[in-house]
């Protein structure tokens, strides 16, 4: 598969796949990024509260990356990318719709999350379009502390008081359908497969994430909706027992993420030409 | 109980209902050795190495942290205190076991005057903390030598990060350049709008 060492270089069928499928990537990160930001000041400690500020801060860096990447295949502006859509034209999963919750929550989803997003990168760092690759190398640098910061907070409230283990399951409850719906096919992914743009089928991903975080659960003793069937030819094969909650990326999202748009782009829809 | 609390009478504690109290030494490349950055509250040393990192090492300001609960530092602020901290170590009673007894290596900060930060002197190789008392007081002679005070602890008590993925971020987040945050490019837009405006702002 040849590489796409630019915007120039895309094929007009795939330009537009391209934009979707960097916009989930950054819509995500966006997301995830501003409700785990809202922890600045009410963390459980003020150590804390500098470290989840900061990740929160990483996590929208990382979107601008893949925005900066829309705004060259489109000639808009970043703003306009981040803060100048609809909320049926963003496109991230249904389960950074959520608002952040108590801390159990909050943590319950990083995980589940991180470890999704940590595995998507490593496919990616091989993509064929080359600025999603060197992007990816830096972003998985970055996500070294955030996967640290995650399991270090799992494993304390799996593991701690009996209120916080419960606050913990509650949310793991809650999430489980749309942590499955993280693995919501991209529109048009049988012809960013073909063009090596994205390296590995949502559906295998998800096959994958479920053996990374099924000893985690397994351990710690956690909800865990999925049967797993061994394999004799290879490895065990993960069927979750619930249904995932789709849509996300087709525009679907909670009225959490319609109160969150309406806030983080409240000072943009003021004056769309402003400049900062 | 802090050691510091003991040894040294007016130092602060070493917990509380946050936390345990951590010391971070750090080394950027320009350092010779680790110095003292400042403390940290954390639940417990994994989470202390955590906040570290977002202290003194987010923004590409140590390529090396040292991460040391203060419960395991002791502090000498003066040889006439020797032979009070010796007897107190002596006794058994003040120091924790593993220490008092244990031959190990112990790490040795000076620190030369107030509101200077204390600085890595040594380590002392196969010592006893009492041993390692008196052989730090007579390595630095305190204040013939300049040092106003002494913090010694075992080597196994420190926390070493030096992982460049932690403490070398791909991201430029220090301030010191301009084009951080994509500033340069507004600042030339701002600047250019002045100078069309005839120099005048609004």
């Amino acid at each position: 598969m040849s590489e796409i060492a630019g915007s120039q270089a895309v094929a007009p069928d795939l330009k537009r796949p391209l934009i979707d499928f960097l916009l989930a990537l950054a819509d995500d990160e966006f997301v995830l990024g501003y409700w785990d930001s809202e922890w600045t000041g009410v963390a459980p400690i003020l150590e804390e509260d500098v470290a989840s500020s900061s990740i929160a801060q990483d996590e929208i860096g990382h979107a601008r990356l893949f925005y900066q990447e829309v705004a060259t295949l489109t000639g808009m502006s970043l703003d306009r990318i981040a803060y100048g859509r609809k909320p049926e034209e963003y496109r991230q999963v249904q389960l950074v719709d959520h608002r952040r919750g108590d801390w159990a929550f909050t943590i319950a989803r990083q995980f589940l999350y991180h470890i999704a997003d940590q595995l998507r990168l490593e496919h990616l760092s091989t993509s064929t379009y080359l600025p999603i690759a060197q992007a990816v190398a830096k972003i998985q640098r970055e996500e070294v502390y955030h996967q640290m910061h995650v399991h270090a907070w799992l494993e304390r409230l799996a593991e701690s008081t009996p209120e916080a283990r419960q606050r913990l399951e509650q949310a793991l409850e809650c999430l489980w359908p749309d942590a499955l719906g993280m693995f919501e096919p991209f529109p048009d992914e049988e012809l960013l497969l073909r063009a090596g743009i994205l390296t590995l089928a949502s559906a295998s991903l998800q096959q994958e994430w479920l053996a990374a975080i099924a000893p985690v659960f397994e351990r710690l003793q956690l909800p865990f909706p999925v049967s797993r069937m061994e394999s004799p030819t290879g490895a065990p094969k993960y069927q979750p027992v619930i249904a995932p909650r789709l849509g996300g990326r087709r525009g679907q999202h909670t009225p959490d993420f319609v109160g969150l748009w309406e806030e983080m782009t409240m000072v943009y829809r003021v004056e769309p030409q402003a400049s900062w | 109980m802090s050691n510091l609390v003991e040894l040294a009478p007016g130092a602060a504690v070493s917990s509380d209902a946050d936390g345990e109290v951590f010391e971070v030494f750090q080394q950027d490349r320009r350092d010779s050795f680790p110095h003292h950055g400042g403390n940290l509250r954390a639940p417990d040393n994994e989470l202390a190495i955590h906040y570290a990192r977002e202290f003194y090492g987010r923004r590409q300001e140590s390529q090396k942290l040292w991460i040391i609960p203060r419960a395991a530092l002791w502090e000498i602020r003066d040889t006439r205190q020797l032979p009070a901290i010796l007897h107190a170590l002596a006794r058994g009673d003040t120091t924790p076991e593993e220490y008092s007894q244990t031959r190990g290596t112990f790490a040795i900060f000076g620190q030369k005057q107030d509101g200077k930060p204390f600085v890595w002197l040594q380590d002392l190789e196969q010592v006893n903390l009492l041993e390692a008392a008196e052989a730090a007081v007579g390595l630095a002679h305190l204040r013939e030598e300049g040092y106003l005070r002494l913090w010694l602890c075992p080597r196994s008590a420190i926390s070493e990060l030096t992982d460049p993925d932690l403490l070398q971020p791909p991201f430029d987040r220090s301030y010191r350049r301009l084009d951080g945050y994509n500033i340069r490019e507004k600042l030339r837009i701002a600047r250019q709008r002045v100078q069309d405006a005839g120099g005048k702002l609004l």
